[in-house]
């Protein structure tokens, strides 16, 4: 039980938290922690994680955890949605210096390499759309892929393009016809991060991905078609083409089977290294290996290859989408304005250049449910966004609202440039299904105006709203912290879930 | 599933997916979590029977031979859709690591599966003998 021991502090388990202000607690330093951990929470998200069941303690104990790993500078972060992980919590970051025994885990990115979100923008409004929406996502379950195992044979790949995808990204399907140039520069890393190695994925993660490019896959991942429902920041949505009634689509999927293998393969490597390196675990899942050692080169090489994946898995949606559109509504995706806002990842881990202690320095940022958010000016923005910062995809539940935000420099000072990745689960799977035994939950979903399709009931009763926090709450700290800049809600109007 | 030398019970956690075992033998224990592994994949799922595969694991403790068991059944389910519907563990224990040999009796779902699991992950892994009964502990990515 969770025990409040004076007015700033609060025990979660071991560990004793001291809130700084209202949206920031700290976990000082203790045991092994080499730094010391800070959670961004209100009072009420931070009072929602230290309830009975809701794993909060294993959540602040991985951000302890993090902490203890050699060569971690700055803080151990946890996020406003952070929920209990495998190794690292979900909301989690941290950065390592290689110059200090730096280290990186895959436990630190997780089994969804590039897991991340896609944005796109219509001149269509929502009216334009409500009368045939049955038919545009019928049409859109048609051509997208989505469930348990979901496959494509439309577009299943021999071994060697499997490979051309890893080496390429989203470039290969802008190549193959799939979606505008203009896409490219409009995806972080341009869609293709520099460093991959094909030749470091194994055959089994390769086989994997032959038939799962462009397929949504399962658990939390969706395609979502909705509105712009609230403007918070009128000129920096004008610059995203975004405007009261826009109607947009988020598009919420990874690297897929290839991704899961790498990571998996990647664990045992680098349990070995561990050993090798007499680097102690507080969690085996936070196996790792120093950055500088070959384990970690060939496990960068490998995750680069599989988030090059997963850009071109939302590339090949998104050009799906496109056509869906086209289909129902009758004219071309040009002559409606579908124009891709974003896309960026919220499970990576990425060499950039951070300032720390007064001079700039080449770190390994890990960000495992948590999105990049870098401010404006920042020299890897693409011109169009380089005044306003870069966009902030945060998805909600399939029943509320989704966010866009923008990066800030609190962001880039504080966090590592990183900010929150969505609305963090707060019942567990199978709690989630008990509690929705009996109710109708299409015709719930209908009565609310939003048309749901699913493979099967089972994954919509475990992705129904109550079983995620509020993203409202969860974007407000963000906002007030100062680590992400609230742009504009959208509101569903269908939902497609894996 | 078929398992009568275990107890398996469902964890809850927010994230994923965990069970928890109890068996009198390493064997049951290994043969247990299969069996809870595969109730999180298939649900109500009905299940073919024609079929027998076989599959080794090992490990340097009976954590990672367990871990590493339930990697290549779920191996066998990505590969080709098998899932078995009873199991039976033979373990050969020597001076190197511990190694399994896991007779699996099964066949293709009939209906969709319930769950993609992703992974078998280190957090929190546990296998060990607590008093007469051992005892694991494994969270599965979803």
């Amino acid at each position: 039980m969770p025990q409040r021991t004076e007015s700033r502090t609060l025990r979660l388990g071991d560990l004793e938290l001291r809130r700084l202000d209202p949206y920031r607690w700290v976990i000082p330093r203790q045991g092994k922690m080499r730094v010391e951990g800070m959670i961004y929470a209100d009072e009420a998200l931070m009072e929602d994680l230290a309830a009975p069941g809701q794993g909060g303690d294993e959540a602040v104990q991985q951000v302890a955890n993090v902490a203890c790993l050699p060569g971690i500078v700055g803080r151990s972060i946890g996020m406003p949605d952070i929920h209990w992980g495998y190794g690292f919590a979900i909301g989690g970051v941290a950065a390592f210096d290689p110059g200090q025994g730096g280290v990186v885990s895959p436990g630190g990115v997780g089994y969804d390499i590039n897991c991340g979100v896609r944005l796109l923008r219509t001149d269509l409004k929502e009216l334009d759309v409500r009368p045939r929406l049955a038919d545009l996502m019928n049409q859109i379950m048609r051509d997208v892929p989505a469930g348990v195992g979901s496959r494509t044979k439309r577009t299943a790949l021999s071994a060697h393009e499997v490979r051309e995808v890893l080496a390429e990204g989203a470039g290969w399907a802008v190549r193959k016809g799939y979606g505008l140039p203009e896409d490219l520069e409009r995806t972080e890393g341009g869609g293709c991060l520099p460093g991959a190695d094909p030749e470091r994925v194994s055959p089994r993660a390769i086989e994997r991905g032959r038939s799962q490019v462009g397929t949504v896959g399962s658990g939390n991942h969706f395609i979502e078609v909705g509105f712009v429902d609230r403007i918070f920041d009128a000129p920096v949505a004008a610059r995203l083409a975004l405007e009261m009634g826009t109607v947009c689509v988020l598009i919420h999927s990874g690297s897929r089977g290839l991704g899961y293998q790498v990571c998996d393969d990647f664990l045992d490597v680098m349990l070995a290294a561990a050993a090798r390196y007499c680097i102690d675990l507080p969690d085996r899942q936070l196996a790792c290996a120093p950055l500088t050692s070959p384990e970690a080169g060939d496990y960068l090489g490998a995750m680069n290859a599989a988030a090059n994946f997963a850009f071109a898995n939302r590339q090949m949606m998104a050009h799906r989408v496109r056509e869906a559109f086209a289909r129902v509504l009758g004219r071309s995706h040009e002559a409606q304005g579908i124009r891709q806002v974003y896309d960026v990842a919220h499970n990576i881990a990425k060499w950039e250049n951070h300032e720390l202690d007064g001079a700039m320095r080449r770190l390994c940022v890990h960000r495992k449910g948590a999105t990049r958010a870098f401010p404006p000016g920042h020299p890897e923005l693409i011109p169009l966004y380089r005044e306003v910062g870069q966009p902030v995809l945060i998805p909600g539940d399939m029943g509320r609202y989704s966010y866009v935000l923008v990066g800030t420099g609190a962001a880039y000072r504080e966090t590592f440039g990183s900010t929150c990745h969505g609305a963090g689960r707060r019942m567990s799977r199978h709690a989630a299904k008990k509690s929705v035994k009996g109710r109708s939950l299409r015709q719930e979903f209908r009565d609310m105006g939003i048309e749901v399709r699913a493979s099967s009931f089972d994954t919509i009763a475990e992705e129904v709203p109550e079983a995620y926090k509020d993203v409202a709450e969860v974007v407000e700290v963000v906002d007030r912290a100062g680590i992400g800049r609230t742009v504009a809600r959208l509101h569903p109007m269908g939902v497609l879930k894996g | 599933v078929t398992q009568q030398r275990a107890t398996v019970r469902a964890l809850e956690h927010t994230a994923d997916a965990g069970i928890e075992i109890e068996a009198t033998s390493l064997a049951g224990l290994l043969e247990g979590a299969v069996a809870g592994m595969i109730e999180i994949v298939r649900g109500g799922a009905r299940v073919g029977n024609g079929e027998t595969r076989e599959v080794r694991a090992h490990g340097t403790d009976p954590a990672l031979l367990l871990r590493d068991l339930l990697r290549n059944v779920l191996s066998l389910h990505e590969a080709d859709g098998f899932v078995p519907i009873d199991c039976v563990v033979a373990l050969e224990e020597g001076t190197g690591p511990i190694e399994a040999r896991c007779t699996l009796r099964g066949g293709a779902l009939e209906d969709p599966p319930a769950t993609e699991l992703k992974g078998v992950t280190l957090h929190g892994l546990a296998a060990s003998r607590v008093g007469g009964a051992w005892r694991a502990r494994v969270i599965f990515d979803v």
